[in-house]
């Protein structure tokens, strides 16, 4: 039986024939779903991170995740993208994680957010983490996720009407509360960056 | 000419996919990690539920600040006065917090030579202090070429923290602890009772000061360490795929700590604060309190609805008006009765004082409407804290 090589580059990401490997899968060839890890990991750990809020909790996150999936794999039956089922047990996972943070644990994330904030006012180096602090800090979870499955994702609104069990003309109506939201922090900190410069001078 | 609305937006939304998608793992795969655990175990075996850490060592502003006094930038003539002594063994001595350097020059420090080594890199633990407050471990890397700070970031001469990138190689990524073989830290069945370890910088490049304490002060009735006990260290480096293992013995160096349990009580607006226990070393001085931050009533500033977790942060103050520096500290509110204890470590007092304030504060944001944002900061860059006076407490100080 031909065994299929976990290393193999993917040059096209697009002709990779995610459901034949799912297939494979199914079929008992527990190798092939090492391709499946490396096709998605990197996407499902980044938008751990920007849930969480923690690299540490990213890694462990990421792993319950592919874990869960391949033990329930035999219910993945092709009525959306394996990527989007995927994303349906991330997102599900990463709720879960939130309600168990205790509320202390909650305040700290928050405090630490300040802080690298804090920092941030002596700290030249921007930094893709900062990046990602500053830009996700005024979303909430709902928004932060919704942002995370249209704009990085690209995902319809009903497939992610799939993911967050949630009616695709809801998605779309919080969408727009939010690039305004977003449009808006835009402007503010444009005003506050100005107004540092002018001081520093 | 003004770009359109909608241009700028999209525009914007595709700097935000990109940011984010320029995000990193710490690794080049999981795969490995995954197929191993999925080895493990059979297809019909219960799920492993991950239980949130409760616990998290919360470092203020001021506590990167203490670690950082003496360190990242060593003078020729202080390294002349030190005459040949190698740095390595002097970590505590240049780098440490105030209670670090007194601890050494006090002799309360354990010297030790055990190391690891993985990918031609070593590391080693040089020195240890436990004064019955903390654990504090210096560790030393060697790394030919390595250019990067082990604990990730440094001061340069301007006073400015430079972070290394993330996933710098020969950075510390992660610590596990072990007690006698138990592990102490990233405990997956447990909620509470995890060990929490903080770092900071050593001395130079290769060196950092690694710092813990027990969780007696957490209300859970965990014990305190013994004041003595084996530890193994297992370092994980950035780039390094194996971690460092390594056995620390762990001695408490002294027997004459003060402990006080005063008990004292203040209430305002509602909440209610007690010093449930202070521990006075020569080294550190640890101020464990209870806040009832239960009531309905509790004004907005000091809290955001739905918890009982108050924002109030807490200073110390020796009966001269000096404030000591905060080292860090670590808090949990799983008790039956919803309180929050906050278990903190402070620079010691440079004379055991006849009597000390703690004094709480909140946070003043540059929002002044909102309790949660950037700080506001003074002329100094400090953060502006404003201090609740009904809440001081006036502690004497009894041998």
């Amino acid at each position: 039986m031909e065994q299929l090589n976990p290393r193999a580059k993917e040059e096209d990401n697009d002709t990779m024939d995610i459901e034949f490997v799912v297939n494979r899968v199914k079929s008992g060839d527990k190798q092939a779903y090492a391709i499946l890890i490396r096709k998605f990991e990197k996407k499902i750990y980044t938008y751990c991170y920007c849930i969480l809020k923690s690299r540490e909790e990213a890694e462990d996150a990421l792993q319950e995740i592919f874990i869960k999936a391949y033990q329930d794999i035999d219910r993945y039956e092709e009525r959306e993208t394996f990527s989007a089922w995927l994303y349906k047990i991330a997102y599900h996972h990463c709720l879960d994680q939130i309600r168990k943070q205790s509320r202390w644990q909650r305040l700290v994330s928050l405090y630490q957010e300040q802080q690298t904030l804090f920092y941030d006012n002596y700290n030249k180096q921007a930094g893709i983490e900062q990046a990602i602090h500053e830009l996700l800090m005024p979303l909430n979870r709902e928004e932060k996720n919704i942002l995370l499955l249209k704009v990085v994702e690209q995902y319809s609104f009903e497939e992610i009407g799939q993911i967050m069990d949630c009616k695709s003309a809801t998605l779309r109506k919080k969408y727009e509360r939010l690039r305004k939201k977003l449009h808006q922090q835009k402007m503010y900190k444009g005003g506050v960056a100005s107004g540092e410069i002018a001081k520093s001078n | 000419m003004e770009k359109l609305p909608n241009q700028t937006d999209s525009q914007d939304l595709m700097h935000i996919r990109h940011t984010i998608q320029s995000m990193e793992m710490p690794v080049d795969s999981f795969s490995n990690k995954i197929m191993n655990r999925l080895e493990e175990k059979n297809r019909r075996s219960s799920k492993t539920k991950r239980m949130k850490k409760t616990l998290v060592a919360a470092s203020t502003a001021a506590a990167l600040g203490a670690g950082i006094i003496g360190s990242g930038f060593v003078s020729p003539a202080m390294a002349e006065s030190l005459g040949n002594i190698p740095l390595v063994s002097n970590v505590f001595k240049l780098a440490g917090d105030l209670g670090l350097r007194t601890a050494h020059e006090k002799g309360l420090i354990t010297e030790g030579n055990q190391s690891d080594t993985q990918d031609g890199i070593t590391i080693s633990v040089p020195q240890v202090m436990y004064d019955g407050t903390r654990v504090s471990m210096a560790i030393h890397r060697k790394a030919p070429g390595l250019t990067s700070y082990l604990n990730g970031s440094h001061v340069n001469t301007d006073g400015e923290v430079i972070s290394e990138p993330e996933g710098t190689k020969g950075t510390i990524r992660r610590v596990d602890l072990f007690m006698n073989g138990k592990p102490l830290t990233h405990l997956s069945e447990s909620l509470a009772r995890q060990i929490n370890v903080g770092w900071g910088p050593g001395v130079d490049k290769d060196s950092a000061i690694l710092r813990f304490s027990d969780l007696s002060n957490q209300g859970l009735g965990d014990p305190a360490f013994p004041d003595q006990f084996d530890l193994t260290m297992k370092l994980t480096l950035e780039g390094v795929n194996d971690p460092f293992t390594i056995n620390v013995p762990v001695k408490k160096s002294i027997n004459n700590n003060i402990v006080l349990s005063s008990g004292i009580t203040k209430e305002f607006d509602h909440i209610r604060v007690t010093l449930e226990k202070a521990e006075l070393s020569p080294s550190t001085t640890r101020v464990s309190i209870i806040e009832d931050g239960t009531s309905n009533e509790i004004p907005k500033r000091y809290k955001d609805d739905k918890t009982t977790i108050l924002q109030l942060g807490y200073d110390v103050f020796d009966d001269h008006g000096t404030r000591l520096e905060l080292l860090g500290g670590q808090g949990n509110d799983e008790g039956s009765k919803r309180y929050t204890y906050k278990d903190y470590t402070y620079e010691p007092f440079k004379v055991t004082p006849k009597s000390f304030t703690i004094k709480p504060f909140l946070h003043v944001y540059k929002d002044k409407n909102e309790n949660h944002g950037e700080f506001l900061l003074d002329s100094n860059g400090e953060p502006v804290k404003e201090y609740i006076k009904e809440l001081e407490m006036a502690i004497p100080v009894t041998e």
